[in-house]
């Protein structure tokens, strides 16, 4: 019994080029995971965002210092300070104590990873299949779906950790704490695309499954 | 299916085979076998005609449609 030869590689130049861009990515988030992870098991992570809007003049008081007046943008110790219209944001290390929050950007951090290697396998395998010759291959519909709840999960996801964040760090109730605040409209808006495009691929299916039952 | 495809008949009223009839009108053997089973959602004008000169008959005697 002689095994089936695997179907021949489309020589299309945008599938190639889109192809070995997301092989690089590959590599990419295989190094990028690899420095993630080791800075979770180190214990070196857990910096967190903290976005407040506060009015003029700005007075920053943190746990373990003193009361630091602002009148401009700066830098003090190693806490990054932008001054903007009134708006504060900082980035604060979370003490080795506070294991809860520091759990919880952990967390949240694997989390991403997971999102985004997950929506890099689906993408690679619907650029395999395109590649192949079957781009309206039944399983690129699921895929294009799988990837469109990827983008509504992820900001949603990201909500839900800043809430148990905000729990955790028993912050200030003024002080919005986040891991990451994405912009909420633009990811929906993709997703609803790749939702769209999932329904043309569907739609493609059952035309394609027409034509080939037609005699 | 509704529509039948009576190709069995006609090739057995004609003393031909499957394979000299897929010879005839230059449509593969699987797709004859799609045909003759009722597995077809489709058929093109071309294909219906080709049958026809090949089988010496009208579409009426090819397709009918069960109650």
């Amino acid at each position: 019994m002689t095994t089936p030869s695997p179907a021949p590689l489309s020589t299309s130049r945008g599938l190639l080029w889109f192809d070995r861009l997301l092989r690089l990515m590959t590599v990419v988030f295989i190094v990028g995971t690899i420095a993630y992870l080791g800075t979770v098991v180190t214990g070196s992570s857990g910096g967190v965002g903290v976005e407040a809007t506060v009015e003029p003049p700005l007075v920053i008081s943190l746990d373990d210092g003193p009361s630091i007046p602002l009148a401009a943008d700066g830098q003090i110790d190693d806490r990054a300070l932008d001054l903007e219209h009134g708006e504060v944001r900082a980035s604060i290390r979370l003490s080795e104590n506070d294991t809860d929050a520091r759990a919880v950007v952990a967390l949240s951090g694997v989390a991403v990873m997971v999102a985004l290697w997950t929506g890099l396998v689906v993408a690679r395998r619907i650029v395999r299949a395109a590649r192949e010759g079957n781009p309206f291959d039944p399983r690129n519909v699921r895929r294009l779906r799988v990837l469109a709840g990827l983008f509504v999960l992820v900001p949603a996801g990201s909500e839900v950790s800043s809430r148990l964040l905000s729990s955790a760090v028993d912050a200030d109730p003024r002080l919005q704490v986040s891991v990451g605040s994405p912009d909420w409209g633009v990811l929906v808006l993709v997703g609803l695309g790749l939702l769209a495009l999932a329904e043309v691929f569907s739609e493609g299916v059952a035309l394609r499954d027409l034509d080939q039952a037609t005699i | 299916m509704p529509v039948r495809v009576h190709l069995d008949e006609l090739l057995t009223a004609r003393s031909m085979t499957l394979t000299e009839l897929s010879e005839r009108v230059g449509i593969t053997l699987a797709n004859l076998s799609i045909l003759k089973t009722g597995k077809a959602r489709a058929v093109r004008f071309s294909t219906l005609e080709a049958l026809c000169v090949a089988l010496e008959c009208q579409p009426g005697e090819l397709l009918s449609r069960e109650a």
